[in-house]
């Protein structure tokens, strides 16, 4: 913790940085992000168990925009969150240091794009072990009764969008089912045009997820679509041997072709 | 206000023997932004033609559906009608009655509504259809042929008599193929060097071709008519402009004992080598593997003796860059080795030898100087087995295919090796003799009736050794498939002929397709054999499937043919269905993100980064950019951008949602 401030402070104090993202502390036991410009407001910068929020969200959003180079406090899945954000040529690496803490909160300092891939490869991946039982159950279930599944699971989606909104790979400036001229994806929330709606996000995630489960904590009405995506990108890892947020350089798994490729579902 | 003309055809019976026409017409008269619907029997014909272009004129039309046949038939020729109508040629939409509904459903009234259908949904997209101007390109006229066998040197010489530059790039260290290995020619036995070699000298000579040997092809960017082909021309350690080809060189190399390729690998040829006495060019390479100055340091007699100085160990790989205007693909196949075959011994047995080294065998420049020798022990094989199909038409070995070339080079064979070893016998295993060409079938029939070939109809299930001689078991399925025992002092197997190793990175490097087997596949199986689906892009040859000598050369003469036609014009005139980037207002330019996800999905490398830069030369955001040269219309950028912010002339979402829309709402 006092490691993070002083890489923090000395930071703004030197210029490298016009810009730090981190948490502060919110109401009651809450922590909620923050932007810090100058070296005195760091004393308000905190990290702590509660700070899971991936704040990669911010990178593509104005205030970090308009910063000519900036710091992050990343956990692995923001670190994650990074790389894949520069694999999309959406982050320079020149503009962002990294101040990087594992998932039991040791800070590990400073990372270059080259020691995140490192750190993000000896990090934990995967899911939680809670969630894992659901996954099984899924998978078990024939192809019919899982898209009889999800069509249920989507139902009480009310297409508020904070799924959308807390990811940091949806950083699109109009997204799809904003274009309405013509509207492929109905706006209204009933059942076929939820399914739609995730089918969509679902496949854009594809080979892209890093699998935060962010969109999992920000549903109000709890649908499990951090499940949706972890098991696609388990396909993927299996299918093309890829996967997202663990290096920095282009190599989208649906776009890029490699005789190497299992191919295995066209077969 | 849309002002639609439907015209609908009967294509004499073939549409109107099974969809009622005019009811159709009468249905589609109703549909909203229809002004003019009618039906005639040949909408194709100058009537019908005419039809259209006064129905633009008297009703002002803003849009034309011809509802006939496939886009892919008559397009052209309605979209021809309209602009001399006056009207956008892109305007013009058909919609596809015969083979997506006559042709392929029984008469009724469900066929009917599907003819209705189609038209509606045509109606509900011309009515979003953009007027849209061709495009022009400019053409460099000059073509690259990859490979430099009978198929590459027919091409280059047709292309280069055209008048147009040729650039040849061939992968060993001479020109000539499989063909300069052959002894002699079906059907008329002729010495395949003796028709060969002067065409070789002629590639070498003709002004108009520029030829580079011991190269290949790096990469290759840019469409038809602008082609950018990177090529590497492999280091000879030679100085290609002063050696005199004298061949001093290579009878002093003290390392003379490296299995020869040309003669695959039953002869032996020093580390600095032309691979045959008449190779163009006449001047040697040095095989770095095998040369004793690149492996330990020292030797460099070569250079002692070169008197002409021209022996450079220190030559580096050099790329060249060329532009050209179409590309020829005469890249050859190879065939399977006898190792391919466990029942035959896996290649363990000396005796037993493929096809083509059977021709060095036959040749006279051969290792054996055209004597029947076998390798083994250098005797003459008095019995001698041949087994056509060794690999071909068998799915259990993953080839499928017939070879067609084995049928009649196997027959070639069996006379070669009577005319030289007269009180020998030749027995032929074969599935069925395929001998279907012009005095093909006279000419296995010579091999049986006067040269007394003995043909046995049936596979060989086994070859091994007995006592110094190979037993080969076969059925014969003409005698109640009784098996049959052969004491063979050799057999020569017609090993299936394959796609050349390589062939999948050319392919990918070219972007032109091929199919499993990879060969390199045609554009239309009937109507467009030597042309790829990447346009300027042609095949020749045996890289497309097996093919014999005179049908190669048809093929190559073809592909000069297409390319002298693409060479006739100074600009060429392309479609301008292709994609665009959206453009918005400041501060987004545009809704892409510049993921750039599109980029290697692209087939024809089209997307470019486009820098959106503010007055002080500051980059604001990078954007995706459609070379409107390269485009092909294809749209697979279109299906993977996530935030629809490319659209595609002529296919535009618009136009596809109504399209949609108008199929469910009917």
């Amino acid at each position: 913790m006092e490691e993070i401030k002083k890489i923090a402070k000395e930071l703004l104090a030197e210029n490298k940085v016009q810009l730090i993202v981190g948490f502060e502390k919110g109401s009651a036991n809450k922590v909620r992000p923050a932007f810090f410009t100058k070296p005195e407001e760091i004393d308000q910068l905190i990290y702590n168990e509660y700070c899971i929020h991936n704040i990669a969200l911010y990178l593509k959003k104005d205030i970090c925009q308009k910063a000519n180079n900036l710091a992050i406090i990343a956990n692995p899945n923001v670190v994650r969150s990074i790389l894949q954000l520069a694999s999309e040529n959406q982050i320079a690496e020149e503009k962002i240091k990294i101040i990087g803490i594992s998932f039991e909160g040791k800070c590990v300092g400073l990372l270059d794009f080259k020691a995140a891939e490192e750190f993000s490869k000896t990090q934990p991946k995967g899911i939680k072990p809670e969630d894992k039982a659901l996954i099984e159950k899924i998978q078990a279930m024939p192809l019919e009764e899982r898209f009889n599944y999800w069509v249920e699971a989507f139902s009480p989606c009310i297409k508020c969008y904070a799924c959308r909104a807390s990811c940091p790979m949806c950083y699109c400036g109009k997204c799809n089912v904003e274009t309405n001229n013509p509207q492929w994806i109905p706006v209204a929330p009933h059942k076929y045009g939820n399914l739609e709606w995730h089918m969509m996000r679902a496949m854009h995630l594809a080979g892209r997820c890093i699998n935060c489960g962010e969109c999992n904590r920000s549903c109000p009405v709890n649908i499990p679509l951090n499940i949706l995506s972890y098991m696609l990108s388990d396909f993927i890892l299996d299918e093309f041997d890829s996967e997202a947020g663990m290096n920095a350089v282009f190599t989208p798994a649906l776009s890029v072709y490699t005789s190497v490729d299992k191919e295995n579902f066209i077969k | 206000m849309a002002r639609i003309g439907v015209f609908i055809c009967h294509c004499g019976e073939n549409i109107s023997a099974t969809v009622d026409c005019p009811k159709v017409s009468e249905v589609a008269a109703k549909f909203p932004g229809v002004v003019y619907s009618i039906d005639y029997k040949y909408m194709c014909s100058d009537p019908g033609q005419s039809m259209v272009v006064n129905a633009i004129k008297e009703h002002k039309l803003t849009g034309v559906v011809v509802s006939a046949c496939s886009p892919r038939m008559h397009e052209p020729t309605f979209r021809r009608a309209c602009a001399e109508a006056g009207l956008n040629p892109y305007l013009c939409e058909m919609a596809n009655i015969r083979e997506h509904c006559s042709w392929v459903h029984e008469k009724g009234d469900k066929t009917d509504q599907k003819a209705i259908d189609v038209v509606r949904m045509m109606v509900e997209k011309v009515k979003r259809n953009n007027a849209l101007m061709s495009i022009k390109v400019p053409v460099t006229k000059t073509a690259l042929v990859i490979g430099g066998g009978v198929a590459g040197i027919q091409a280059a010489l047709d292309i280069a008599n055209a008048g147009h530059k040729v650039i040849m790039v061939e992968r060993d260290p001479s020109i000539g193929g499989h063909m300069s290995q052959l002894s002699e020619t079906f059907p008329t036995l002729d010495c395949s060097q003796c028709i060969l070699t002067p065409r070789m000298v002629e590639v070498a000579q003709n002004p108009n071709i520029k030829l580079y040997t011991y190269a290949e092809v790096e990469s290759v960017e840019g469409f038809v008519g602008n082609f950018t082909v990177k090529i590497r021309k492999k280091a000879k350690s030679v100085d290609e402009t002063v050696c005199n080809g004298c061949g001093l060189c290579t009878t002093k190399c003290p390392n003379k004992k490296i299995p020869n390729e040309f003669e695959l690998g039953m002869g032996k040829r020093p580390a600095i080598y032309v691979p045959f006495p008449q190779a163009v060019p006449n001047i040697p390479v040095i095989d770095k593997i095998n040369c004793t100055y690149y492996k330990t340091g020292k030797c460099k007699i070569c250079e002692k003796v070169c008197q002409a100085k021209a022996i450079r160990f220190d030559q580096e790989d050099e790329i060249i860059e060329v532009a050209v205007g179409a590309i020829a693909i005469c890249t050859g196949f190879d065939v399977k080795k006898t190792d391919f075959f466990p029942e035959y011994g896996y290649g363990k047995y000396k005796d037993i030898i493929d096809g083509l080294q059977f021709e060095r065998m036959a040749s006279a420049s051969g290792p054996t100087s055209g004597e029947m020798r076998r390798p083994s022990d250098g005797q003459t094989p008095k019995k001698i087995v041949f087994v056509a199909c060794a690999g071909s038409r068998d799915p259990a070995k993953g080839i499928e295919y017939c070879s067609k070339i084995c049928c009649m080079y196997t027959a070639k064979h069996a006379m070669l090796y009577k005319h030289k070893v007269h009180d020998g016998t030749a027995y032929v295993f074969y599935m069925d003799i395929r001998a279907a060409g012009k005095n093909y079938d006279e000419f296995t029939r010579r091999g049986i009736e006067e040269d007394g070939a003995k043909y046995i109809r049936g596979r060989v299930s086994k070859i091994y050794e007995r006592d110094g001689k190979l037993i080969v078991v076969g059925a014969d399925t003409l005698m109640n498939a009784e098996t049959v025992e052969i004491e063979a002092d050799m057999v020569v197997l017609a090993t299936a002929g394959v796609a050349n190793p390589g062939a999948e990175e050319l392919a990918q490097k070219l972007h032109v397709s091929y199919d499993q087997h990879k060969f390199f596949s045609e554009a239309h199986p009937k109507l467009k054999p030597v042309e790829t689906n990447t346009a300027g892009i042609y095949l020749a040859g045996a890289c497309q499937a097996p093919k014999d000598i005179p049908e190669s050369v048809a093929a190559a003469s073809g592909v000069a043919g297409k390319i002298s036609c693409l060479f006739a014009n100074n600009e060429l005139t392309r479609e301008p269905l292709i994609a665009f980037v959206d453009r918005t207002a400041p501060p987004e330019y545009s809704s892409c993100t510049g993921c750039f996800l599109c980029q290697p999905v692209c087939p024809y490398n089209a997307i470019e980064r486009e820098d959106v830069k503010d007055r002080n030369g500051n980059l604001i955001k990078q954007l995706a950019y459609i070379n409107p040269g390269l485009c092909q219309g294809c749209g697979t950028c279109v299906a993977v951008c996530k935030s629809k912010s490319i659209d595609i002339d002529g296919y535009t979402n618009s136009q596809m949602y109504y399209e949609v829309d108008a199929l469910l709402n009917s």
